[in-house]
């Protein structure tokens, strides 16, 4: 590294010193989404700022002792409270959805780029999710409903593993509720579909069975004011761009969330590289036309 | 109130779309405006596959009997979606059940119709085909989707 390198580093480090320090959140509500999945709601422990957040940003969680991970933030409290949920599979999530109301866990953030929603005005916008990718696109569903007026058709497709995993399923309602006060010409559509249904709950599904792409409209009557964010399983997101480049969206009017092994996430670290681009910082949305080749990369 | 004739019901499902009024004219020759109530079977596995379901408005399941389970659901279909491709294939036998989860409409079509007509013309046969084989490439993708249970925990 030359010394002008060095600098360079050193000037970002500098930039990001408040980026390295994680502040501290008290939880002070928790919901059981799933099995094995948890909201958490966290507020500021140390009186500091309020956390300017937009939607499919990340933080960085860390409880004390174990590790710190990334976590897409969920909603944000009109209070100012931090919302995230976390899926326990490793040990710091599982610490994380382990923690009770009153104890205290580490934020570094928020970090990463966002969904574009005011670039999107005027358009209509597919939201399709699989899985925990319900998770970031849900600040973007709440932006969509709050400001409605705003955009053409909204259409949120959701698939879970079965009817028990679908997370935030008590919003399904809301959301197909909120219409447009001024033109009540624009829809709402919110459909859910899951891969199977165990035998006990299968009188009572009345969503779909099938993948989430199966969801998506044959046709769309004015593809190019149309845009889609995609969150889910990168299998998941490959197939469903093939389905929406197919409904005629161009590929600047799609965006992806992507997921890499995000360490540092201020871009210095490298361990969630993605060809030229370090996920945490240019990511974790991207348009398309940016990462389309890098998608099919198995190296990658 | 405009009623649709069964041509035009051919003529805007998405699985006919753009077949184009002469065949659009001949296959309406072998079609059927059908209801089916919630919980009818449209077919049944084993019976003749005799029938192409084009759905307009509602839901069917593609289930199948598991003995000590009942009736067990693979897949929903829905308005725009279609069923039913056994009636080209021999032994022209259904593979799974077709039921109505609600009050569904649809337009059938009767299979062997349909076979004897393409047979007897191999434009509009070749068009049925591919479009049936398009519609079989995605179901396979779905189905194989579903088999990697991408939303499932694979960490351990």
């Amino acid at each position: 590294m030359s010394l002008g390198q060095s600098i360079n580093v050193q000037k970002q480090v500098h930039a990001h010193r408040n980026s390295f320090v994680p502040r501290v959140f008290t939880v002070t509500g928790k919901t059981r989404e799933t099995v094995d999945t948890v909201t958490i709601k966290a507020h500021s422990g140390d009186g500091g700022v309020q956390l300017e957040v937009h939607p499919g940003q990340f933080n960085m969680l860390y409880v004390h002792g174990i590790g710190e991970i990334p976590v897409s933030i969920s909603a944000v409290g009109s209070d100012g409270a931090l919302i995230h949920t976390v899926r326990r599979v490793g040990p710091v999530s599982k610490a994380l959805g382990s923690l009770r109301i009153g104890e205290s866990f580490g934020v570094r953030g928020p970090y990463g780029t966002h969904w574009p929603l005011e670039s999107l005005h005027g358009r209509s916008v597919m939201v399709l999710a699989g899985g925990l990718g319900l998770a970031p696109l849900r600040p973007a569903i709440h932006h969509l409903l709050k400001f409605r007026d705003e955009f053409g058709d909204v259409g949120i497709y959701c698939g879970a593993r079965s009817p028990a995993d679908r997370i935030f399923a008590s919003e399904f309602a809301r959301w197909q509720k909120a219409k447009p006060r001024t033109n009540g010409a624009k829809s709402n559509e919110v459909r859910v579909t899951v891969d199977r249904v165990p035998d006990h709950v299968k009188a009572a599904w009345q969503g779909e069975i099938g993948v989430v792409t199966s969801l998506l409209p044959r046709s769309l009557p004015d593809p190019g004011n149309a845009a889609a964010l995609i969150c889910g399983p990168e299998v998941m997101m490959r197939h469903a761009v093939q389905d929406l480049l197919q409904l005629g969206i161009a590929k600047e009017h799609i965006y992806l969330s992507l997921e890499r092994n995000m360490k540092c996430a201020v871009g210095l670290c490298g361990h969630c590289q993605l060809s030229r681009y370090f996920v945490c910082r240019d990511g974790p949305v991207f348009s398309l036309d940016r990462v389309e080749r890098l998608l099919t990369v198995k190296e990658l | 109130m405009t009623t649709q004739t069964i041509e035009s019901l051919i003529g805007s499902h998405p699985f006919f779309v753009g077949l184009g009024a002469e065949f659009t004219r001949f296959v309406a020759g072998c079609a059927k405006n059908r209801y089916a109530e919630k919980g009818e079977y449209l077919a049944h596995e084993g019976d003749e596959a005799a029938a192409l379901f084009l759905v307009r408005r509602g839901k069917v399941s593609i289930e199948t009997n598991v003995p000590g389970r009942g009736g067990v659901m693979v897949e929903t279909l829905g308005a725009g979606d279609m069923s039913g491709w056994s009636w080209l294939f021999p032994p022209h036998k259904w593979t799974f059940d077709i039921k109505a989860l609600e009050g569904t409409s649809f337009v059938e079509l009767n299979g062997k119709c349909l076979r004897e007509k393409c047979e007897g013309d191999p434009r509009l046969g070749y068009e049925v085909a591919k479009r049936l084989a398009g519609m079989m490439v995605e179901r396979l993708r779905s189905t194989r989707l579903r088999l990697l249970d991408l939303y499932g925990d694979h960490s351990a």
